[in-house]
């Protein structure tokens, strides 16, 4: 069966993804997506930037512009607002609501150039969120999108998808489940031609758990006032962060052999932070995403540092720091059987959080997150295959573009299903 | 973004019928999915089940008067999930109907009453006495007309994988769609589509971003274009 795109939609396509640290966005024209830093600045009431700049802007976002206006430290801990957290924003948090709405508004007014195009009426956009985001954020968005187009003109019609839905279909695959794992949460979603709600798991743990360990080392490095620089510790993550095949091995190769697993980051052009013979600290910043039970980590749980609130589905309560092996097994449990096997086939890892480097003379002791995840899947004995994403910055974007395209025209939303499109004309 | 039971219910029938060497097609209005293979189309619809089985049984009578009402495919099952199996009328009722049925468990698709042709018996049914004659009279001029169909099918197809080899980038490999008129086929029929008239093309940049890798060939494409069928037939 086949039968053919509509020229119009192609170019009325258009994808948001709203993440915890970055903001997709963009038309299917423009082939892949912008990204803003999902942060906005309250810039508070100055003569100063009113008179002397003509500057009369309540808010602003994207990191680009709000480093324009930053001031003091206490400024910043009132008025920087980073909107999502946890992948969700409170409903009565109208300050983070304020801040996506001028992302979405500054993102969509990129566009409106669209507008000149033949038959143009509008973006079919489709947004993609957390998959266990409360059900109010939908309703929000939804009046976002409604008061931008009354504002522009430029949205025609609106959805709400999963991000690992998303996902799965810049995968292009049906069945399959899907591991997205971000800043703020990991999320785990089986998928048959509907992501299988009941089976979903959303862990509150992600990039910012690495971060937190990446924290530590630097405090014990000797390099303490760096661990509330979140732009230093992210940089020493991702340059000296690394995937252990297994924890204990790992640790103990790089301590027989410190000078092969050592490294030095440089952070600045003043800055370099040496490992010296603390090179198996490398490990401990990648395991963390994979196993934060391990009992290595126990000392930081004790002070804190690793803090991660468990997780409650139906009416199991699951454990912050179980390992990601056992998450994906219990949420492949709560699916039909039929299609267990079918989906240990199609485990695909997705996300920012899961892009880890495997320097070449480390490989087999350091390793992807893909092998890593495969590891510790077969290590229970099953038969799985595990791939990543191809693209993990954009496939969310990808699914939403694709959403965007295909779904029909009259295919209006359902409530129950909680799909379809939200209409100018229909619904506001 | 809620997986439903009836969606399963497809996936093990598609499972079924593309394993039986089916090809599925765009379903007529009123069913969930339909299957073909040569000249004979098969309607699936899926019935969901209330908490009431009074209620089940007169919604399952009523479905079956519609399909035989509208015969629009030449056999036609309904599916039901074998978990509540015995809310339904006796299988005497689906035999003397026509329309068969299929119960899905956890071993996969059963044919509980095989379907009976129903475009056969509904002209015998239709076919006043007086004028008996014209029965085998249009049997043998449809059967025809599908075998010219077919025939041409067959060669659009050829023609399109002949045009793909020449020129790839001008004719990109597309899916069914969610709105308007075709821009181009991919090796089959566009669904007949009430929209308006497709928009112009440019001069070729929207045709180009079809053939990016996450869009050509995508399933979901299908996938999605189908939900409309489904939603309609649902309500």
């Amino acid at each position: 069966m086949a039968a053919a795109l509509d020229a119009r939609r192609v170019v009325a396509a258009y994808g948001e993804d709203y993440g915890t640290r970055y903001f997709k966005y963009g038309p299917l024209m423009e082939r892949k997506p912008r990204i803003m830093e999902s942060v906005g600045l309250f810039l508070e009431d100055s003569p100063l930037l009113r008179e002397v700049y003509g500057i009369d802007k309540k808010l602003v976002v994207d990191y680009s512009e709000v480093m324009r206006y930053l001031g003091a430290k206490e400024m910043l801990v009132r008025n920087l607002i980073y909107p999502l957290k946890d992948g969700e924003i409170k409903r009565e948090d109208e300050r983070s609501w304020m801040v996506v709405t001028e992302l979405t508004r500054k993102g969509l007014k990129q566009f409106e150039d669209y507008k000149k195009k033949e038959g143009f009426e509008g973006f079919y956009v489709t947004a993609a969120i957390a998959a266990r985001a409360p059900e109010y954020m939908v309703e929000k968005l939804l009046e976002v999108h409604a008061k931008i187009d009354r504002e522009t003109g430029l949205v025609k019609a609106f959805t709400v998808i999963a991000q690992p839905l998303a996902v799965a279909i810049a995968e292009k695959e049906l069945t399959c489940v899907v591991v997205e794992s971000g800043h703020g949460n990991t999320q785990i979603t089986p998928i048959n031609s509907y992501p299988i709600r009941e089976a979903i798991i959303s862990l509150y743990r992600g990039g910012a758990e690495a971060d937190a360990v990446a924290a530590e080392v630097l405090k014990d490095l000797g390099y303490g006032d760096l661990a509330s620089d979140e732009k230093a510790v992210r940089r020493f993550k991702e340059e000296a962060g690394l995937v252990p095949l297994d924890l204990d091995r790992a640790v103990r190769a790089a301590r027989e052999n410190p000078q092969k697993f050592s490294c030095r980051v440089k952070l600045s052009p003043l800055l370099e932070i040496d490992l010296e013979d603390r090179g198996w600290y490398r490990f401990l910043i990648g395991e963390v995403v994979f196993n934060p039970r391990h009992e290595i980590y126990e000392s930081y749980k004790k002070r804190g540092v690793l803090n991660i609130r468990p997780t409650v589905v139906g009416d199991r309560t699951i454990e912050g720091d179980v390992p990601l092996s056992d998450a994906i097994l219990q949420s492949i449990s709560e699916t039909p059987v039929g299609i267990h096997e079918l989906l240990l086939k199609k485990v695909i890892l997705s996300g920012g959080n899961f892009q880890w480097r495997v320097p070449e003379e480390l490989k087999g002791v350091a390793v992807s997150a893909r092998e890593k995840v495969e590891h510790m899947l077969r290590a229970r004995g099953l038969s799985v295959e595990v791939r990543m994403t191809e693209d993990p910055q954009s496939s969310v974007w990808k699914g939403c573009v694709v959403w965007s395209l295909a779904l029909p025209d009259s295919y209006l939303w359902d409530e129950n299903r909680g799909e379809g499109w939200f209409k100018r004309g229909v619904h506001y | 973004m809620v997986q439903e039971r009836s969606s399963l219910l497809i996936e093990a029938v598609r499972r079924h019928f593309l394993g039986e060497g089916y090809s599925e097609e765009e379903p007529p209005a009123g069913f969930d999915a339909a299957f073909r293979k040569g000249g004979e189309l098969v309607g699936v619809k899926v019935f969901t089940f209330s908490s009431n089985p009074v209620r089940d049984r007169r919604a399952l009578r009523s479905l079956l008067y519609r399909i035989l009402r509208e015969r629009a495919c030449d056999l036609a099952y309904v599916v039901v999930d074998e978990v509540r199996y015995s809310h339904l009328p006796s299988s005497a009722e689906f035999e003397e109907s026509c329309v068969g049925l299929l119960k899905v468990g956890e071993g996969g698709v059963e044919v509980a009453v095989r379907a009976k042709p129903l475009r056969g018996a509904g002209r015998a049914l239709e076919a006043p006495a007086a004028g008996a004659s014209a029965v085998p009279l249009e049997g043998a001029r449809i059967e025809a007309l599908e075998r010219r169909i077919e025939a041409l099918e067959a060669l659009l197809q050829r023609l399109e994988s002949a045009l793909q080899k020449l020129s790839p980038e001008r004719a990109p490999p597309l899916e069914p769609t969610a709105g308007g008129g075709a821009v181009t086929g991919g090796g089959g029929r566009a669904a007949p589509q009430a929209q308006a008239p497709p928009a112009p093309v440019g001069v070729g940049g929207e045709l180009a971003v079809l053939d990016l890798p996450f869009i050509r060939d995508n399933p979901w494409i299908r996938s999605l274009a189908s939900r409309a069928g489904e939603r309609a037939s649902s309500d």
